[in-house]
């Protein structure tokens, strides 16, 4: 989007996830929010997550970070989190520590709930330098300031002294970045970091993470349903329903030749503009996204899907194809000719 | 302006107090709306988009009177809303209503979906009580729910379901104008297509005219005839929606329209990104309210306000330099 050298990813993914499974303690029993979730995620990429709300993409996120309630949730036993190598799925919470926010940093949606009220700017994104860092006072002040203004923030000098509520929402998001950054971490997990923001706040903070992501080498993980986002900033895409990757490619490929036809309605269903698709109906997908205490039998898309055959009902699709090149999860995938 | 517009707003001023100190006396004012004129023309669906804060819901809010603007007109079949008591404002109210973005807020809790829209419907005198049974369970069908959703409370339903309440809430008393505030903005895209459809279609059979309002230029080109694109309570450009993309001339609408990411990855296009914030809505600059952030500013545009001005047929811009 930003007219970037062409980045060859690195051999060696710097996050590979394998059957990542989480499950929650609830009143109704336990449910399973996300099943057998595989992905590698590379130096200098960004892999899109997408899919509609309660299918599992911030779960995902925060099974990775370990940031799930653990009197909650537990992780599937063959989870593995593999980090440079690592397995930190079942770490012990001091070396999370040293990970998170160190080599692994996330963005929250909301950043007004994710900032402390209480403390000053300056405070909380020095709070995470004093951990890991041995800058003195004086030096992670400077870093700070630094990083405001790395993230485009105006009159940083002056704002590291106010409070969250001073600041506007893309500010905010400003702070949050500037904070998940400040330690250049290997990985980015941004979680809908746009989605409450106007297109023109979004389209800076859009450009402002490609940027960083060309300056650090950074890996991004972008969580977000907002198709246009993935379609302008994503290398790669993982397609998530109901708890379960249902396809993965690479972005050309899950745009111009979705395979799975939740994608492909999925796809269809974003008003166009342009004149041709003016004040025409749209194409829905019918019915709702299933609850995970009453996932239907065989494939968890089989009630909603147009092509749903008989053997889509008795026997759930495993997710088939290569884990770095093409995968889909569906009985009768599409031809895949262009949409 | 042409006489079977159902609508007509001139020059609207909403201006909220801000109190405060130990006189409780008022401190300053938030310019949310300042002094916008335009109609409705019968039958149409007016868009309304603009950012955050650029006074679009409370000029929602006025055009129904749920807010009594400060100063200015709104002419509905050409008599006044402004200034009228309860008594004389229901007969009206009966005939324009509003649906609202986040319908679980907007929905009474303790009320089940029959006796929400049995209020309405007896209020305004829809219905006979006798025949009421009936047109509650026609308007839940014809809102796309099941026939038992009529004794659920709102709680029990997913945001789709509810926002088809909030519809079926607001054409109960078989209105003729609806507000639509953000009625998708928190919807999953499969769902904001379906009542997006749903929309399209109650337009069509009950002969709707809608103002909708929306942050996503998307959904208000799919969806309605003409736009206002607003900045900081006033309208910068009117435009046909099909000649969105090709004709729009205020910088800032095109700069929305470059912020808006496209959904195809072989069209990857740097995104306009504006320099610059939001003046404060207490105290507006005397030149140009979007002269700070304008890409093209020129010195005069920080003295001299613009007005919007016709530069073709139903098509206005206010910009100095156009």
């Amino acid at each position: 989007m930003f007219d970037l050298p062409q980045r060859t990813a690195s051999e060696q993914p710097v996050l590979s996830v394998r059957h990542l499974s989480c499950s929650f303690k609830t009143d109704r029993g336990e449910v399973r929010a996300i099943d057998d979730v595989s992905f590698d995620l590379a130096a200098g990429e960004t892999l899109g997550v997408v899919g509609e709300s309660g299918c599992g993409k911030t779960v995902t996120s925060k099974s990775i970070m370990r940031l799930l309630p653990e009197h909650l949730s537990f992780l599937g036993r063959d989870s593995e989190v593999l980090f440079e190598g690592e397995n930190i799925a079942f770490a012990p919470p001091e070396r999370m520590r040293e990970i998170r926010g160190r080599r692994i940093a996330m963005i929250f949606q909301e950043p007004m709930t994710s900032l402390n009220p209480v403390f000053r700017v300056g405070w909380q994104l020095c709070e995470a330098l004093k951990y890991h860092t041995e800058l003195d006072r004086a030096g992670r002040r400077a870093r700070a300031i630094e990083m405001l203004q790395l993230v485009e923030m105006p009159e940083a000098e002056r704002r590291i002294e106010e409070y969250p509520h001073q600041l506007s929402g893309g500010m905010r998001q400003r702070v949050m970045i500037a904070m998940a950054l400040c330690c250049e971490p290997d990985v980015l997990i941004a979680d809908e970091p746009t989605t409450a923001l106007d297109v023109t706040i979004q389209a800076q903070i859009l450009q402002l993470m490609e940027n960083l992501k060309s300056k650090l080498g950074t890996a991004i993980m972008l969580i977000t349903h907002d198709l246009g986002v993935v379609a302008q900033v994503c290398d790669r895409v993982l397609v998530m329903y109901a708890g379960r990757v249902i396809e993965s490619g690479t972005v050309h490929e899950i745009f111009h030749t979705p395979q799975h036809p939740y994608t492909r309605a999925l796809l269809d269903s974003i008003p166009k503009s342009g004149e041709r698709a003016h004040k025409t109906r749209l194409p829905t997908i019918p019915g709702i996204v299933p609850s995970l205490f009453e996932l239907p039998p065989g494939c968890r898309f089989q009630d909603r899907c147009p092509l749903a055959e008989d053997r889509c009902r008795d026997r759930e699709p495993e997710l088939l194809g290569e884990l770095h090149g093409r995968r889909v999860r569906c009985h009768l995938p599409l031809a895949g000719g262009p949409r | 302006m042409s006489s079977k517009a159902l609508l007509e707003v001139r020059d609207l001023v909403m201006h909220f107090p801000v109190r405060g100190g130990v006189l409780n006396r008022v401190l300053r004012r938030v310019h949310a709306v300042n002094g916008v004129s335009f109609a409705v023309q019968r039958g149409e669906v007016l868009g309304l988009v603009g950012e955050s804060g650029c006074g679009k819901s409370t000029l929602g809010k006025c055009l129904i009177r749920l807010l009594e603007p400060t100063s200015g007109s709104v002419l509905h079949d050409g008599s006044e809303l402004v200034g009228l008591k309860h008594g004389g404002l229901m007969k009206h109210r009966r005939k324009m209503q509003m649906i609202f973005q986040d319908p679980y807020s907007s929905l009474n809790p303790r009320l089940s979906v029959r006796e929400t829209l049995r209020e309405v419907a007896l209020f305004h005198g829809v219905a006979m009580p006798h025949g009421l049974d009936a047109y509650i369970a026609h308007l839940i069908e014809r809102v796309g729910l099941r026939a038992e959703a009529a004794d659920k409370f709102p709680h029990e339903f997913s945001g789709g379901q509810r926002q088809r309440i909030g519809i079926a809430r607001a054409l109960a008393c078989e209105p003729e104008f609806l507000v639509a505030d953000e009625p998708v903005s928190a919807l999953d895209v499969s769902i904001q297509a379906q009542v997006l459809n749903l929309l399209m279609d109650l337009k069509e059979e009950f002969g709707l005219t809608v103002v909708f309002i929306s942050h996503d230029l998307k959904v208000i080109e799919h969806f309605c005839d003409r736009v206002l694109v607003m900045y900081l309570g006033s309208i910068v450009e009117e435009i046909d929606c099909t000649q969105l993309h090709a004709e729009a001339r205020h910088p800032y609408t095109r700069a929305l329209l470059g912020a808006n990411p496209i959904n195809d990855p072989a069209d990857r296009r740097p995104l306009t990104v504006l320099q610059g914030d939001v003046p404060s809505p207490f105290e507006l600059p005397p030149g140009c309210a979007f002269a700070g952030r304008c890409p093209v500013v020129e010195e005069r545009c920080h003295q001299e306000r613009p007005t919007l001005s016709e530069r073709s047929a139903g098509h206005s811009v206010a910009c100095l330099l156009d």
